[in-house]
């Protein structure tokens, strides 16, 4: 039996639903059969309600309007300032390659297995992979000699469309954390490989890199999307990225035609 | 869109979503600023200054769903800039204008309870603003003030007996 004083200490947080589970039910067992801590919990109730509403009900004559800066500008920093900053020594893709599963023993247990085991070993990832929860399943696949975790999304590519992409982007993110330049342009489109001689700071970057997962594949439009989950050795230690890699299909195969960062 | 998505096309330079977002969270953040601030024009500019900050530095945000949190912490910080900056200059100039820093929009119901708020002690006045107005987890109220969640949670506790007791009737005599 909960003590009164126990039950109204955590009443705060039980409204809020902040609550674990095991407390939030203890406290709705005693409000059940005590009536005072009933009487304070509906007090306490419409208090929150107030204070909540109370955060809402000044309108501040002042409105943020963005500066003048020209956006452009923005985002060039904004880019040249976080490509470095993932930056390390390449040192590592041997060493990447066999740490590549946040969950090794799954590797020698399944081979498929519910999104919802991966959610619990990818605490980071949890909130934007539930909502896919139902759909999906895992697999961990071979992909040009790395084994990564692939997301598998409604198949709407074939086979080996879906592989030869998905090869194509790791081989151009491993040639970006070993800031091998010529790697890079021999599997971009002629685009982009002038646009990384132009400026080749803001592709290459030194670093171990641990594919996550490869989140999704899709195609819109003629451009096959490769959303890689990535974090490294420096930076993103302790949370991933995402690296969108669009390609266009070309005589030869595939090239990578842009590399966007993502959160 | 919801959150998650405004704030990533926020980082990759999209402004619209930038004002998107700084529409959906400046009631809060000023209402915020403005129980830690003191006064309406300092919490205007602590908002502005913070949502400035935000938005220029929006790339080194880990965590799109941790905006509400990481923006309120960067508006706070800017109160307390205030303040020091406050401390050190002898204020002669006359306040900026007498317009209105904000419109009051919620019921004239609650005009007491903003009151009751406004007369507490610093410290729970603050923890009031984070919890209730910035609408803030006990974790994140405890790493924006740096003090353990415990004291957080009892400081909460404490703020909310003293509204109580404030808005509390007069005991009124009966008579006998
Ligand atoms: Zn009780």
């Amino acid at each position: 039996m909960t003590k009164c004083e126990d039950v109204r200490d955590g009443l705060e947080p039980y409204i809020r639903g902040e609550s674990a589970a095991s407390e939030a039910s203890a406290i709705a067992d005693h409000l059940g059969g005590c009536e005072p801590c009933r009487d304070e919990y509906e007090a306490m109730r419409g208090l929150v309600s107030g204070l909540l509403e109370l955060g809402g009900s000044y309108e501040p004559a002042a409105r943020w309007t963005p500066p003048a800066t020209p956006r452009d500008e923005r985002a060039q920093r904004r880019l040249s300032r976080a490509w470095p900053a993932v930056a390390a020594a390449f040192a590592a893709l041997a060493v990447a390659a066999s740490t590549l599963l946040a969950v090794p023993a799954l590797a020698e247990q399944v081979t498929v297995l519910p999104i919802a085991t991966r959610i619990a070993a990818l605490e980071a990832d949890a909130a934007e992979l539930a909502a896919t929860v139902e759909t999906l399943e895992t697999r961990l696949a071979l992909i040009g000699g790395d084994e990564v975790t692939v997301v598998e999304t409604d198949p709407v590519l074939d086979a080996a469309t879906n592989l030869a992409v998905q090869e194509q982007a790791m081989a151009f993110v491993r040639a970006m954390y070993a800031a091998d330049v010529e790697s890079m342009q021999a599997l971009s489109t002629p685009a982009l490989a002038e646009e990384i001689a132009a400026r080749p700071h803001e592709y290459t970057r030194s670093g171990g890199v641990v594919f996550g997962q490869i989140n999704n594949v899709s195609e819109a439009e003629g451009r096959y999307w490769v959303f890689v989950r990535v974090s490294d050795t420096v930076e993103f230690t302790d949370s991933q990225y995402q690296l969108n890699i669009g390609l266009e299909r070309d005589a030869g195969g595939f090239r990578v035609a842009v590399v966007e960062m993502d959160a | 869109m919801n959150e998650t998505g405004l704030v990533r096309a926020a980082a990759r330079g999209d402004d619209r979503a930038f004002a998107a977002l700084a529409r959906r969270h400046e009631r809060r953040l000023y209402a915020t600023a403005h129980s830690i601030a003191g006064s309406g024009w300092d919490a205007a500019d602590a908002v502005q200054e913070g949502l400035l900050e935000a938005w220029t530095r929006l790339d080194t945000l880990r965590d799109p769903d941790g905006f509400r949190a990481w923006v309120t912490r960067i508006v706070v910080n800017k109160c307390h800039d205030q303040h020091r900056r406050a401390r050190r200059l002898v204020l002669v100039d006359e306040p900026p204008d007498d317009r209105a820093s904000h419109e009051w929009v919620g019921p004239e119901s609650a005009l007491d309870l903003a009151a009751a708020v406004r007369a507490l002690d610093d410290d729970h006045r603050t923890v009031v603003a984070l919890r209730y107005f910035a609408d803030l987890k006990v974790d994140d109220i405890a790493a924006i003030l740096e003090v353990p969640a415990g004291t957080v949670k009892s400081r909460i506790n404490r703020a909310l007996g003293r509204l109580r007791a404030s808005l509390e009737p007069e005991p009124t005599e009966v008579p006998r």
